[in-house]
């Protein structure tokens, strides 16, 4: 046990070397494009109620009636904050489908080595799995930190009788993607992280299917892609379906989708663990 | 000893492996000799469990291959199989982090037979070098078999003295070794068993000493018999 902790942790921790660039590429893009707009966003906004009082001579609760109070909203509605979100979103995504390809990509086939180690093979789709999920916790940490900081920047530039007083939480808890990716809400945060861990452990499974069985691999992995969505939505349409003869409470929707996730999730596990011991192919 | 029992392959439609069957004894050189596409590589893959075979069985002093034995047998492919950006340092490491099998003062000391720097990048190295540091990553294991794929391939002549001296040193000395080449002249001398393919079945199993003192052939000349006639 302790042996299979150790090697489970070289390979983490190798992986983890390898998505280094990447990764702090994408936290310093966040960091840079959510200061940007932590600056630019009050201060246009500051310019602006400025300039009206000035060229209308009017008060500043005139201004406000006009243009409306500030809030920490305005902000995080802002390209600034939801661009670099998507692209942290999307590019741990293709880095998903990298995570694997380039093991098989050019001259250098580092699959051999790999797929040579003396450790089980499980360990490989551990190890990219792990990087994956310590990929989105530090953007998520790093996310959290910045708009933490970015609430004092905006509360430093923009007069207070001018702000709404809307605090932090209260703005991400009406934001439509922080409030599904940052933990502002459990009951979000865990269902986005649930159905995430299932969609990357069926997407590493289409990914081996494809490497054992090439272009019919391809073929059967859309079809299983296929299939565990529809099985995973199936209890949002039930109701429906049964709707004459059974009434679902939301609870045991909730618990029916739980369990399929699961049993999707182990199947994808046990699936990967035969694709990679016995039907991957260099 | 590895027993690779009437092994089938199929890519698509085309039977690559038709029911091949051999053996490789511990202190012994064996060669895999055949035209391009006979499926050399795919039998060595198939030992190493890196692609699955439609029937038949590979079989390592007994055991089906499972992760534990990759200790026991090594494979030096046809490709730098170390990530380009490493050094040959940092390569050393990563093995030395995972094979309990590794032996470092056995690697120093081919690193340096082939006069390599321990700090250059693999990317960095003429294809002659990473071939040398391909072997070193292999034969500095302390396994009991080691399977070559064409350790010749696109190598100069002085590269190949160099390999070739590899091969009759302490080196692979009372390891079972599979090599398959083309560069058959190189090694002929050094070779105890010749494994002829043709056609996905051996063709042909001999001693190439015996072959060489009852008949008078070289392994060439016994390919050339079989290959164009």
């Amino acid at each position: 046990m302790k042996q299979y902790m150790k090697s489970l942790l070289n390979l983490t921790a190798f992986e983890l070397d390898r998505i280094s660039k990447f990764l702090y590429t994408l936290l310093g893009v966040t960091l840079l494009l959510n200061l940007i707009g932590y600056i630019y966003t009050p201060m246009r906004y500051v310019g602006r109620m400025n300039e009206y009082m000035q060229t209308e001579s009017v008060t500043a609760q005139q201004a406000i009636e006009r243009f409306g109070s500030f809030s920490f909203y305005d902000v995080t509605s802002t390209l600034w904050l939801l661009a670099p979100a998507t692209l942290g979103i999307s590019g741990l995504l293709l880095y998903s489908l990298f995570i694997w390809y380039r093991e098989w990509m050019g001259k250098n086939t580092f699959a051999y080595r790999l797929l040579m180690l003396p450790v089980p093979r499980m360990q490989i789709f551990y190890s990219k799995l792990f990087v994956i999920y310590i990929a989105i916790f530090s953007l998520i940490a790093v996310q959290i930190i910045s708009l933490t900081i970015g609430f004092q920047i905006v509360s430093a530039i923009v007069p207070d009788d001018w702000l709404s007083g809307m605090t932090l939480v209260q703005a991400l808890n009406i934001h439509p993607l922080f409030t599904v990716i940052l933990p502002v809400s459990s009951f979000y945060f865990l269902s986005a992280n649930g159905i995430g861990l299932t969609f990357m452990l069926v997407l590493f499974t289409v990914i081996l299917l494809e490497r054992s069985y090439s272009f019919k691999g391809l073929g059967l992995g859309i079809a299983y892609g296929v299939v565990t969505v529809l099985i995973a939505a199936f209890p949002v349409f039930l109701p429906d379906l049964v709707q004459n003869y059974y009434f679902f409470y939301d609870s045991e929707i909730m618990a029916l989708i739980i369990v399929l996730m699961t049993v999707i999730g182990v199947t994808s596990l046990l699936i990967s663990r035969h694709l990679l011991n016995k039907k991957i192919t260099i | 000893m590895i027993e690779v029992k009437d092994i089938h392959k199929q890519f698509g439609r085309k039977k690559v492996l038709n029911g091949v069957s051999f053996t490789i004894e511990k202190g012994e050189i064996s060669c895999l000799v055949g035209v391009n596409g006979v499926g050399k590589t795919t039998i060595l893959n198939a030992i190493m469990n890196l692609t699955p075979v439609k029937k038949g069985s590979v079989t390592i002093d007994g055991e089906t291959l499972v992760p534990a034995l990759y200790n026991k047998i090594a494979f030096i492919p046809d490709a730098s199989i170390s990530l380009p950006h490493f050094t040959i340092q940092e390569s050393m490491d990563f093995m030395n982090d995972y094979y309990d099998t590794w032996n470092a003062r056995r690697a120093k000391d081919i690193l340096k037979f082939f006069r390599l720097n321990a700090y250059d990048k693999l990317r960095d190295l003429s294809k002659g070098n990473q071939a040398k540091v391909n072997l070193l990553l292999g034969l500095a294991l302390d396994v009991e078999y080691i399977l070559m794929d064409e350790p010749f391939s696109g190598i100069d002549i002085f590269t190949r003295e160099q390999i070739t001296e590899v091969f009759s040193s302490y080196l692979v000395e009372d390891r079972g070794v599979l090599i398959t080449t083309h560069e058959i002249n190189d090694i002929e001398h050094l070779l105890d068993k010749v494994i002829l393919l043709d056609e996905g079945k051996i063709y042909k199993e001999f001693n190439a000493e015996h072959m060489r003192e009852t008949e008078g052939k070289s392994v060439i000349d016994v390919m050339r018999e079989v290959y164009t006639g």
